[in-house]
């Protein structure tokens, strides 16, 4: 990469040469390389993994197709433990005040990201694909989490008041997640702009499955 | 209390637009049906604002089109109906005037009997006020009299009770003159006119066969309906950057939710809108929520099959 | 990470707080508040203040009966009838077939001469009354016919669809349907009055009044302003055939510097590198002795820009609909006199949401701009500051985008930024730049 030359080049950006180590051709995943190095080092995220859902190139004219099937293109998806939440529920913010618990309490969570560039085709497909395949993902994230098992917190934590509190709340946590009744599946997108070369920035939004209620903080 | 309409209730079909004249069956739809609609119209009680609107009821045409499905509500071309204003029999005519007329009576006879009563009302806590001062005014000249330490505060006070006496003087004879008129006025009494809210009497209930077909609706329509089964209410949004806006009750009494934006399956969604309406959002406390029928119109026999295969999504700032 | 103007959306004190002025026809209003007019009150009362609002549902029986009170107070409200005291009671007849000259009289038939929807044009002087109106009043009498409705010579004053309607509604005018035709009593007799809904029926639709205009157009007089139809209310308007500089109409509008010709002429600017001579063969600014930055900025103004003063006028048969004028409207405090109306303070466009669903194009808006007058920027206060300049334009139009009864007021302006020669001003601005400062900010 660098120039041997007599006027030298500038360095490439520690952005760029991330995405190129990556060696990521396709553009979904040079999305996901910057996104991943965004989460990485802007918002110091950990333990990020990616996955593919790989897209049906033979599905070439959608209209008319099965809406079940997967778009044409493949999907990008990150996962990995934000430093702090990054969405909470209203009713189970509730909760959570009602029975004294905070946020630091509780375990870290993994959250999934799907990379987006301005201009990639995106359509409500693609988004009903991800969600339908977001469990699976889920199961085999957890998976990895196991067989890495690289956490340790929480573990000398043996307050017993708050040891059944936390219980019951995973408890209910865990029947919320059936019920939707603390939201239902939900992901991140980050939306990139890599018009006239972009400018680095990455925006987040959370992306519920169905109606969400908005939280009001 | 609560009013129960015949069914299917007509919505008046007049130059491509869904209205309703009738305020049970706003009421009803409002209340049983979760249809809000528009008001478009001037309130007569207070005519010069912009605040608090009155009849008619402009319904959206998904709106027409969801109580029509529901077998609630049929469509009327009122312009053609109301030919039928100048086939009335005379005998109809008649019985129509002469129900007006009584109506009128009656109101100008609530009027006057209200008039009366108010008037009753002021003399009397006049008098009363009246009797107060009067005796407060002996009691503190008594008390002045019987105490002469403080001369300065009893003639201010005797000057305004003298005052209010005047006025309560030139009060009576004021009220008393129009008083005396009125009644004059009553004892022939005119009957006031009105103009009645519908038209319905005179014109005979339409016939099923007059009935339009369903409304047409936009491509939106089975996000529409699909939020509306799940119990929001929904109303116009393009003043606020979308297509609807979804409530998660009466607006009557509630703040919005959502704003509502519908894409065709496979429509492809710029990046930028969604970005631009999940900050419009967030930055109103509500959810951009987006949407629409997995199976286009083509694919299914009518639009209520699509409904089922609706999928939405709500988008909100992550804050990061 | 946050930037600073994204945590200013997530503090509650900047959206809890409601901006200072609030639009309160924006929401659904509380109608609880209504309660407390009484249903034959005599004073006009005041508008009530907006009521709390719930975010979300719960089972409480307290939210059960505000919401049930609430409902109760609307429907109280919407059941106010429309009354007319013997004393003040209008009467006016619906006329289904316009105006007819009284029969004596050897006047055309109307739609003649009246059907000239230009209402600043003298017209023969035995009747003006439009071909579209359809109500007349035989003894007007009160304010409102000030600056509504046409007298024919028996002084009965016609009224267009929009101006009965929107008295009709109000309460102001009780409206009879013509007497049967071979009915025997006297004609009074048997006249029925016209409901709220027989008047929308037979007036929205009559003569180019849509449910949207009429919003517009009752919306306005609610708050006081006076509307009257503008030469565009038509769709079918011809093409003004009279006026003969329309012959070198043509090739203007194709160079010529309207705003949809600022794209010719740059498209001209970067395919003749001849124009620009100087700069196709050397550097812009060439060799010599520059006394001033004036100079210097002045040649580097290369790019063509549109001046909208030298844009042509267009009749608004160039417009397309529903991007054309058809409202004329007054301030409540102008004076208005009916038989010569001064020159509008605003031109009103309306544009139905369902009817039309996309944006206008540059040259739709082009021409609707170019329909009105020139009306550039004037005064001690628009001198003065250039951003008050730049947004009050050198045209000006409002569009009333109507989307199902939410009616939504856009002003677009023909902001000549070409004009305003930045560089030329900076040394003049040195002391008030705060000024300046603070108005970008907006």
């Amino acid at each position: 990469m660098a120039n041997t030359q007599t006027t030298n080049r500038p360095n490439a950006s520690a952005l760029t040469s991330h995405i190129a180590d990556k060696g990521h051709e396709a553009p979904h995943l040079a999305a996901a390389a910057q996104v991943q190095h965004n989460l990485q080092y802007q918002h110091l995220w950990t333990s990020i993994v990616g996955y593919t859902i790989s897209g049906e190139a033979e599905n070439t004219n959608t209209s008319g197709q099965d809406p079940q099937r997967p778009p044409q293109t493949p999907i990008a998806l990150l996962s990995g433990y934000p430093p702090h939440r990054v969405y909470t529920h209203p009713d189970e913010q509730l909760y959570m005040l009602e029975n004294g618990i905070r946020e630091d309490d509780l375990e870290p969570e993994r959250m999934f990201v799907v990379p987006l560039v301005q201009g990639q085709s995106w359509t409500l497909r693609h988004m009903a694909a991800v969600f339908d395949r977001l469990r699976e993902f889920e199961l085999k994230v957890e998976e990895h989490d196991r067989s890495v098992d690289t956490r340790t917190k929480h573990e000398e934590e043996t307050d017993s008041d708050m040891a059944e509190k936390l219980a019951r709340y995973y408890k209910k946590k865990e029947q919320a997640r059936l019920t939707a009744e603390w939201g239902s599946q939900r992901l991140l997108i980050a939306m990139v702009d890599k018009g006239m070369g972009g400018d680095g920035t990455v925006a987040y939004y959370v992306l519920h499955e169905g109606e969400v209620k908005p939280r009001q903080n | 209390m609560d009013f129960q309409p015949d069914l299917p209730v007509p919505i008046s079909y007049v130059s491509g637009r869904y209205l309703l004249f009738s305020i049970d069956v706003v009421t009803y739809l409002r209340r049983e049906h979760h249809i809000c609609g528009v008001l478009i119209g001037t309130l007569p009680q207070i005519p010069q604002q912009n605040v608090f609107l009155g009849l008619p009821l402009e319904l959206m045409p998904e709106e027409a089109r969801l109580l029509v499905d529901k077998g609630v509500a049929c469509i009327v071309d009122e312009t053609k109906a109301h030919d039928g204003m100048n086939t009335l029999l005379e005998e109809d005519r008649r019985r129509y005037l002469r129900d007006l007329e009584s109506q009128g009576l009656h109101v100008s006879r609530i009027q006057t009997d209200r008039k009366e009563r108010l008037r009753e009302q002021t003399m009397k806590k006049l008098e009363e006020k009246g009797a107060k001062k009067k005796a407060n005014a002996s009691a503190a000249a008594a008390q002045t009299s019987a105490v002469p330490e403080d001369p300065t505060s009893t003639p201010p006070q005797s000057q305004k009770d003298a005052s209010t006496v005047n006025l309560f003087a030139a009060d009576e004879s004021q009220s008393s003159s129009p008083a005396i008129e009125v009644s004059k006025n009553t004892t022939p009494q005119a009957p006031v006119a009105i103009t009645p809210a519908t038209s319905y009497p005179p014109l005979p209930t339409p016939s099923p066969s007059s009935y339009l077909s369903a409304p047409t609706v936009p491509p939106s329509y089975p996000l529409f309906a699909h939020l509306h089964s799940k119990g929001y209410f929904l109303s116009p949004g393009l003043r606020f950057g979308c297509q609807y806006m979804a409530y998660p009750g009466d607006p009557l009494r509630f703040h919005s939710h959502f704003l509502v934006v519908s894409y065709e399956w496979d429509q492809n969604i710029d990046l930028m809108d969604l970005i631009v309406g999940g900050r419009l959002g967030t930055g109103v406390k509500k959810g951009f929520l987006i949407g629409g029928a997995q199976k286009g119109i083509d694919d299914v026999d009518s639009e209520a099959d699509r409904i089922d295969t609706v999928r939405a999504f709500s988008l909100e700032w992550a804050g990061m | 990470m946050a930037d600073a103007d994204e945590d200013v959306i997530q503090t509650p004190s900047a959206t809890a707080v409601p901006p200072p002025e609030v639009d309160l026809s924006d929401e659904t209003q509380d109608f609880r508040f209504l309660n407390h007019l009484n249903f034959f009150a005599e004073s006009s009362p005041n508008i009530p203040r907006r009521g709390e609002k719930d975010f979300e549902p719960n089972p409480t029986e307290h939210q059960a009966d505000v919401l049930s009170a609430s409902r109760g107070a609307m429907h109280n409200a919407l059941s106010y009838p429309r009354l007319h005291a013997p004393k003040t009671r209008i009467v006016a007849f619906y006329a289904p077939n316009g105006y007819t000259p009284p029969a004596d009289r050897a006047t055309p038939k109307a739609g003649g001469e009246g059907a000239n929807p230009n209402p600043t044009k003298p017209a023969p002087k035995p009747t003006r009354v439009s071909p579209d109106a359809c109500v007349y009043v035989p003894n007007p009498k009160g304010q409102f016919f000030k600056s509504m409705g046409q007298a024919d010579p028996t002084s009965r004053v016609w009224l267009l669809p929009e101006e009965a309607l929107y008295l009709i509604e109000r309460g102001s005018l009780d409206i009879r349907w013509p007497s049967p035709s071979g009915s025997t009593g006297s004609e009074e007799d048997l006249s029925i009055p016209m409901s709220l809904q027989a008047a929308y029926a037979c007036f929205i639709g009559h003569g180019g009044l849509t449910l949207e205009r009429y919003s517009v157009y009752t919306g306005l007089k609610r708050l006081g302003y006076t509307l009257i139809r503008a030469p565009g209310w038509s769709d079918d308007i011809e093409p003004q055939e009279s006026d003969t500089p329309d012959i070198n109409e043509p090739a203007p509008r194709l160079v010529g510097p309207g705003l949809a010709g600022i794209f010719s002429s740059l498209f001209k600017w970067i395919h003749d590198p001849y124009s620009t001579a100087s700069t196709a063969t050397g550097p812009i600014i060439g060799t010599g002795i520059h006394r001033h930055y004036m100079d210097v900025y002045r040649k580097l103004a290369i790019i063509p820009w549109y001046d909208p003063v030298t844009a042509p006028e267009r009749h608004p048969s160039d417009t397309t609909p529903p991007f054309r004028v058809v409202f004329h409207v007054y301030k409540p405090s102008t004076p208005f006199k009916k038989s010569a109306p001064p020159p509008p303070e605003f031109r009103i466009a309306v544009v139905s949401t369902r009817d039309q669903t996309t944006m206008p194009t540059l040259m739709q808006l082009g021409s609707l701009l170019e329909s009105t007058p020139l009306d550039p920027p004037r005064g001690e206060k628009m001198d003065r500051m250039m951003y008050m300049r730049l947004r009050h334009g050198y045209r000006n139009v409002i569009m009333a985008v109507v989307d199902q009864g939410v009616v939504s007021y856009l002003r677009v302006a023909d902001s000549a930024f070409g004009k305003e020669k930045l560089f030329e001003s900076k040394a003049v601005q040195g002391h008030k730049r705060n000024r300046n400062q603070k108005s970008r900010k907006r």
